[in-house]
């Protein structure tokens, strides 16, 4: 059976065979460690750009009407059915990304018309509605808080709504698939979205009924509590106290 | 993408390199110099390949059914019809990118897409798609389509040569072509939806507004319980019957 090989590989291995040997390669003592920070240091940098590079090999979602590329892990988790005045609407996650052996699970999710999403491949999604990013992911409670509180729960995702949270969230509610969208539209969309973050408040406050007094009152006692030396070095050590979650967490590589 | 904190840190770990070869100067290791300069450039190499991924995420796309192609954004970018004596034909220069964060791009598009004009979409000229199944034609196959006049006219006008340095893509066949009816499902009526939002606002504004006066009610309840004269008496029982309980 006949061995196919390239000529510029067996020119590319004698450069490397005639560098190997002895004669041509003097020695040189060089520090091991400054050769492990050469190595350290070119290996983080590649180790960033390639976690981009695994993004674009992986699945896509486009966000059409707003001219952004995500990457993305899993599919549509949620939707509802339409009316005869409100759309059918869908929870797509997205932020994750799945190449060969390396997967991360998705930190961000957009609350879009279900009609708006299509599937132009296995490997790439659209989605034709104005995704307006929020401010900050608790803002979709506002706006859809059966989907945010969904997306929490779920196992599938990393998204979270905690107050340094990393997720982003994106909230649409026209379709361009249906009729052009006119500047009303958007300041309506809009509108809806500016004044969500009295109603996540309140929403918030609502959900745990007294419990909110309480920990109202809690939170200004500690405001004036002065924390001892021990208890801050304990919380820097250990950190904070955090229930068990099989839920995934926001690093970049899982 | 590669920030301040990025160089930051990689400044550090070669830092911390240079301050360990001072403190440590007899850690060394005894390594021909051609193999430092093959590890180096094994470094550079897969430096490279990773920064052309990341640039192809941070570059327009052209997203067919079964490909997407990075693009180039620059001079002699733009697209070109061809009209064959049946139908409009597309040509989009492809494979290239920009990295708009680092400042550096590709300066070309080593490749091109060729596809029915009728079945390429665009909502942004950024993420243009096209609605067909995309093959990579053989030097063979290329000079095949060249027979055709207008093809091997735009071959000739792209100073294309058979030397593998730019990648032909045609496209035909669409699989995921549709009408827009199909998305037609329901209404879009935002009045209803923000109407909806607004009347739970209101009713959450009630619940909030109890819920603050049961809480000043309670203040109020503990405020009297702790300024009454027998408030030291009760609270020195309880610590009592505390500590008898922990004995």
């Amino acid at each position: 059976m006949p061995i196919h090989v390239k000529p510029l590989t067996i020119v590319i291995g004698v450069v490397i065979a005639t560098a190997l040997i002895t004669p041509f390669a003097r020695v040189y003592a060089t520090n091991v460690l400054f050769l492990l920070s050469l190595a350290g240091a070119s290996t983080y940098l590649s180790g960033i750009w390639l976690i981009q590079a695994f993004r674009d090999k992986g699945d896509t979602i486009i966000f059409m009407m707003d001219s952004v590329r995500k990457s993305r892990f899993s599919e549509e988790m949620s939707k509802t059915e339409s009316t005869e005045k409100t759309p059918g609407m869908a929870l797509v996650p997205y932020g994750g990304y799945s190449v060969l052996a390396i997967n991360t699970a998705d930190r961000d999710a957009a609350v879009v018309p279900a009609a708006s999403i299509e599937k132009l491949s296995d490997e790439t999604t659209l989605i034709y509605s104005h995704a307006t990013p929020l401010e900050h992911p608790r803002l979709l409670m506002a706006v859809a808080s059966f989907f945010a509180k969904s997306a929490v729960q779920s196992l599938i995702t990393s998204f979270n709504m905690e107050r340094k949270s990393r997720s982003e969230a994106r909230f649409g509610l026209v379709n361009n698939l249906v009729r052009p969208i006119t500047t009303e539209d958007m300041q309506l969309q809009d509108q809806i979205i500016n004044r969500s973050g009295v109603i996540a408040d309140l929403i918030g406050r609502g959900a745990i009924g007294e419990q909110a007094g309480i920990d109202q009152i809690k939170q200004f006692i500690s405001s004036t509590k002065k924390t001892s030396l021990t208890e801050t070095f304990k919380r820097l050590v250990f950190g904070s106290r955090r229930e068990e979650s099989m839920k995934p967490d926001q690093r970049e590589v899982q | 993408m590669l920030s301040r904190y990025h160089v930051m840190m990689f400044s550090f770990i070669i830092g911390l390199g240079i301050a360990g070869s001072y403190a440590f100067p007899l850690a060394t290791w005894p390594i021909p110099w051609t193999v430092i300069i093959l590890i180096l450039l094994a470094a550079l190499v897969s430096g490279s390949l990773a920064f052309a991924g990341a640039a192809r995420f941070a570059s327009e796309m052209l997203s067919c059914e079964n490909m997407r192609f990075s693009r180039y954004r620059g001079q002699k970018t733009q697209y070109r019809y061809i009209f064959d004596g049946v139908m409009w034909w597309v040509v989009i220069p492809v494979k290239g990118w920009n990295y708009l964060k680092t400042k550096i791009n590709s300066a070309g598009n080593p490749g091109i897409a060729i596809l029915p004009a009728r079945l390429l979409e665009q909502e942004s000229p950024y993420f243009p798609v096209g609605r067909v199944m995309m093959y990579m034609l053989t030097p063979g196959a290329i000079s095949t389509l060249a027979r055709k006049r207008v093809f091997g006219r735009l071959f000739k006008d792209l100073n294309y040569a058979p030397d593998g340095k730019t990648d032909v893509f045609f496209g035909f066949a669409s699989k995921s072509l549709h009408p827009d009816v199909e998305h037609m499902t329901g209404s879009y009526e935002l009045e209803t939806y923000a109407g909806n939002l607004a009347s739970s606002a209101i009713d959450l504004r009630r619940v909030s507004d109890d819920l603050q006066t049961w809480m000043k009610s309670q203040l109020k309840f503990w405020n009297q319980i702790r300024g009454s004269d027998s408030a030291p008496i009760v609270a020195r029982r309880e610590r009592e019957r505390d500590e008898e309980e922990e004995r």
